[in-house]
């Protein structure tokens, strides 16, 4: 377990004790619903999951870059990308994943989770999905090869 | 398109809904594609044209942010159904981006991923560009 996470709060999930970083952000619009976005990481062993929760556009996109570049900085054999809960997947939040591919390079293993067509069809339209494998759940993304 | 006086999402069942004089800033356009959906869904669309329609509309939007204007400009969008069977929409920008060609290979050029999703979301598109700005206009036929 990386020594830099011991101050972080323990949480239990699925059966395994992991620090988990949370952030939130709602970049307010004027007078408008907020574009909400956040993020959960958790690390089982060298593997990370970084939850995405909300909707990944121009405004947002810049905060999930931020993450996984942090997350890739600490070189884990395996980075899987949880998108299960964003309803709305800009060309933005592809430019993220592309930029973390690209970081990953050799050192870690990318994955992606979608569910929903409004991840999934983006990810098919650009062929993302041929370079980074996309997977229908996080139990297949983080225990497969 | 639009009469004066219509205001966003004012559009029911075949109405037509406009935004105009939007501010090219990423900050006004979740509001927007909120809207646009709301009145996608009204136009009787299915769910997966609804988001087609969202998706595609926000990527004209943020190639206008992105490229249209130096400094500020505005944006102006217009939803309506020109026939019973199609559903159009127009984003129209007073600046000057000129969409990638998409015949290059080179999908990560400003704006060209996002242009890939237009054309795959609607079922026709059409870019023109001229001195006066922009206009992306994209059909869905029912």
């Amino acid at each position: 377990m990386d020594q830099r996470e011991r101050s972080l709060a323990r949480v239990a999930c699925c059966g395994i004790v992991a620090p988990v970083v949370t952030s939130d952000s709602f970049v307010q619009t004027q007078g408008a619903e907020p574009a909400a976005l956040s993020t959960a990481v958790r690390w089982h062993d060298t593997t990370a999951v970084v939850t995405v929760v909300g909707e990944v556009d121009m405004l947002t996109a810049p905060q999930l870059d931020e993450v996984l570049a942090e997350v890739l900085d600490r070189q884990p054999a395996k980075l899987v990308v949880d998108l299960t809960e964003v309803g709305f997947f800009a060309s933005a939040g592809l430019s993220a994943l592309v930029a973390a591919y690209q970081q990953a390079g050799g050192n870690t293993a990318l994955r992606v989770v979608a569910t929903n067509s409004a991840t999934v069809r983006p990810l098919q339209i650009t062929a993302l999905d041929r370079k980074i494998p996309v997977l229908p759940s996080v139990d297949e993304a983080v225990s497969g090869g | 398109m639009c009469e004066s006086g219509e205001f966003p999402g004012s559009g029911r069942g075949t109405e037509p809904a406009c935004w105009e004089a939007v501010p090219a800033d990423p900050a006004h356009f979740p509001a927007i594609r909120r809207e646009l959906g709301a009145w996608a869904a009204g136009t009787g669309a299915d769910a997966a044209r609804v988001e087609a329609i969202m998706l595609a509309t926000y990527e004209a939007l943020a190639n206008v942010a992105s490229h249209a204007y130096d400094s500020s400009g505005v944006v102006e969008v217009h939803a309506h159904v020109p026939t019973e069977s199609r559903v159009e929409v127009v984003v129209r920008d007073r600046g000057r981006w000129r969409p990638p060609s998409t015949s290059s290979a080179d999908d990560s050029a400003p704006g060209g991923r996002g242009l890939v999703l237009i054309r795959s979301l609607a079922d026709h598109v059409e870019v023109s560009t001229g001195a006066g700005g922009t206009t992306v206009r994209m059909v869905w036929n029912r």
